[in-house]
């Protein structure tokens, strides 16, 4: 376990732009290396033929709309736009595009959208879904954990075998990191838990969820399942 | 851009629809008092159920159904003697409150009133009065949650003297300068917007950085679920409800609230009825005489060419989108953080209704509604660096200099 340096947020990113693209804005305005994100009911768009680079026509057609209905990743800069790894629940206005299992993160969105996360700096501690991020020395708040540390911790068994890559888990350590024992770690609900056939790799660990930008981030993931 | 389907779910509320189950939780205005004073009953139109106010056996107001033609106008006021009871019908509670009717349509025990400014503060400083928009209640809600909209539609090119300007909204001088509100609005045009979810909905705050390392702080609010609290002037707020008639047409309901100084009830009921016909409060300037449209004022004097009132400008810019606003071809923008936010929450909220976890809504949680007062409202400059503290500071002196309660 790592005390690393890891800002709640929630933020607006642009509609209209790819999305890989306002992520990356929003990345490189908060100063972020990388994030893990939750997003909720964000209207999106797809217009045949519109090139990356070029802007959405002044008249929309609604049979090119959708809706993520949420979007669960981390997210990591990667020059000026964002890559992705997560999970994302969506569907199209056209129904001709109903099992769709891939979702473009070139895709746009219809209107700006509002999203909850953690931001992390770049630094020196490894991680496999993060990139590098940057350790906190004091007063930690977040530890990030990695299987290592998991494989010995019989409590979270039943869930390591049901975890894809990086997520928020939840726990609260009030005294301190003296007095975190493994009993003491209570997964939270994450869209990853739908996934019966992926392997845990890391999580992260709250010192204190017992507050607002938290209980948000709490309350939209648990909305996701 | 949003698909038909979401965007017919978040606007209709007549009976069995999922945002009308949503609004059907809340308290709504109905009818103003003074309504009441001509002979009962009286009719009333309410979230698409044609209704009556009435007195009960016990003597307390009740709102009924009434037997209503096929093909009955929406705003249609007939008179007491024509009014027909479905006995058969359902009945809802009334509550009196500050000069209004309100009455709860919804299932199970309606909520408690929060204790907001303009319920808590004295009948000698609270002003009520409505007025007919003939579109959905949504989009009239929302561009009170625009706060980029008043530097363009509700554009003065001119500041006019303060004298005649008592109970009107955006004439007043800002704060405790001697800078005309009309005047940030026009040359600040730009605002940062930050939305913040609270007990009662949002807390949407404008912020016009000036030139001379000043900032024009501007805080109003979403009060869920079709409620805004604004300023109105350094000496009242205005708290407006967006009430379905029925899908296609909506009451404002105002609470003017003053802090200090009694409202002029007279003035504010004369200024208001010159614009207004009874018994509809109808507008008289509307769609059929082109909102009194003048190219001439439009070139010298507002943005608009509409007036001095600003109610007109709104009046038209959402009356103008159509019965039902097209959401499938709007293109919202960073302006617009707190439509975004309102639909969010509107949506869990249908969303948790459907879960039957009602709850789960804003201001459905039994006890904690009476703890919620305010909510902080105002206009004021501070230095850019602390415009937070500043802006908190101004409001708690204008409160502490209140004969009502006002503390938060
Ligand atoms: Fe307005």
């Amino acid at each position: 376990m790592v005390p690393i340096k890891a800002t709640l947020f929630e933020d607006f990113i642009d509609g209209y732009f790819p999305l890989n693209v306002s992520l990356g804005h929003m990345l490189t305005r908060h100063g972020f290396s990388s994030a893990w994100i939750l997003m909720r009911v964000a209207p999106m768009m797809e217009i045949p033929g519109l090139t990356a680079a070029e802007p959405v026509p002044l008249h929309l057609n609604p049979a090119h709309g959708g809706q993520v209905d949420w979007l669960a990743a981390t997210i990591r800069i990667s020059g000026q736009i964002a890559s992705l790894s997560g999970l994302a629940k969506w569907h199209w206005n056209d129904p001709a595009r109903a099992n769709e299992k891939k979702f473009l993160t070139t895709l746009r969105l219809a209107e700006p959208a509002f999203l909850r996360g953690v931001g992390f700096m770049a630094g020196d501690v490894y991680s496999r879904s993060l990139g590098k991020v940057r350790r906190e020395t004091n007063d930690p708040n977040i530890l990030l954990l990695s299987t290592a540390q998991l494989a010995a911790d019989p409590v979270s068994y039943k869930l390591k075998d049901k975890l894809d890559s990086a997520l928020c888990w939840r726990t609260d350590f009030s005294q301190g990191l003296a007095t975190l024992t493994p009993a003491a770690l209570q997964p939270w609900a994450c869209p990853y838990l739908e996934l019966p056939d992926k392997k845990f790799e890391e999580g992260l660990l709250f010192r204190n969820t017992n507050n607002l930008p938290m209980s948000g981030i709490i309350a939209d993931s648990l909305a996701c399942l | 851009m949003i698909s038909q389907q979401l965007n017919d779910t978040i606007t209709r509320i007549g009976p069995k629809t999922e945002a009308g189950a949503v609004l059907r939780c809340y308290w709504h205005p109905a009818a103003l008092v003074e309504e009441l004073e001509s002979q009962l009953p009286i009719p009333v139109n309410l979230l698409g159920e044609r209704l009556a106010l009435v007195l009960d056996d016990a003597g307390d107001l009740r709102l009924v159904t009434r037997i209503s033609a096929i093909g009955e106008p929406a705003v249609f006021y007939p008179d007491s003697t024509e009014i027909k009871i479905e006995v058969t019908g359902p009945t809802y509670p009334v509550m009196v409150k500050k000069g209004i009717a309100f009455a709860y349509l919804g299932n199970g025990e309606a909520p408690e009133f929060p204790n907001f400014d303009c319920f808590r503060a004295d009948d000698t400083h609270v002003f009520a009065f409505k007025g007919l928009w003939e579109c959905n209640w949504l989009q009239a809600l929302e561009i009170g949650i625009d706060p980029a909209h008043a530097s363009f539609l509700h554009r003065f090119l001119k500041d006019d003297d303060q004298g005649s300007n008592y109970g009107k909204q955006f004439r007043d001088k800002v704060a405790q300068t001697s800078m005309p509100m009309t005047q940030v609005l026009r040359e600040y045009p730009r605002p940062d917007i930050n939305v913040e979810e609270t007990d009662y909905g949002l807390k949407i705050t404008a912020l016009r950085h000036m030139d001379n390392g000043q900032t024009h702080v501007r805080i109003t609010n979403q009060i869920f679920p079709e409620a805004i609290c604004i300023p109105m002037s350094r000496e009242m707020t205005i708290t407006q409800w967006h009430v379905p008639i029925d899908d296609e047409n909506c009451y404002w309901f105002t609470l003017f609230t003053s802090f200090k100084e009694p409202v002029n009830k007279e003035l504010m009921r004369a200024q208001r009825l010159k614009e207004h016909k009874l018994p509809t409060y109808a507008p008289l300037k509307n769609r059929e005489n082109s909102y009194g449209y003048n190219p001439q004022e439009q070139a010298d004097e507002t943005y608009t060419g509409m007036g001095m009132d600003i109610n007109v400008h709104d009046q038209w810019a959402v009356e103008g989108m159509g019965r039902i606003q097209n959401r499938t071809r709007e293109h919202l923008g960073r302006s617009d953080k707190a439509i975004i936010r309102y639909r969010r929450i509107l949506r869990q909220a249908i969303d948790a209704m459907g879960a039957g976890n009602r709850n789960a809504l804003p201001m459905q949680n039994g006890e904690k509604i009476k703890t919620i007062i305010g909510p902080l409202s105002n206009d004021a400059v501070a230095p850019t660096e602390n415009w937070s503290g500043a802006s908190h500071q101004a409001d708690l002196e204008r409160r502490a200099a209140c004969p009502w309660d006002a503390s938060v």
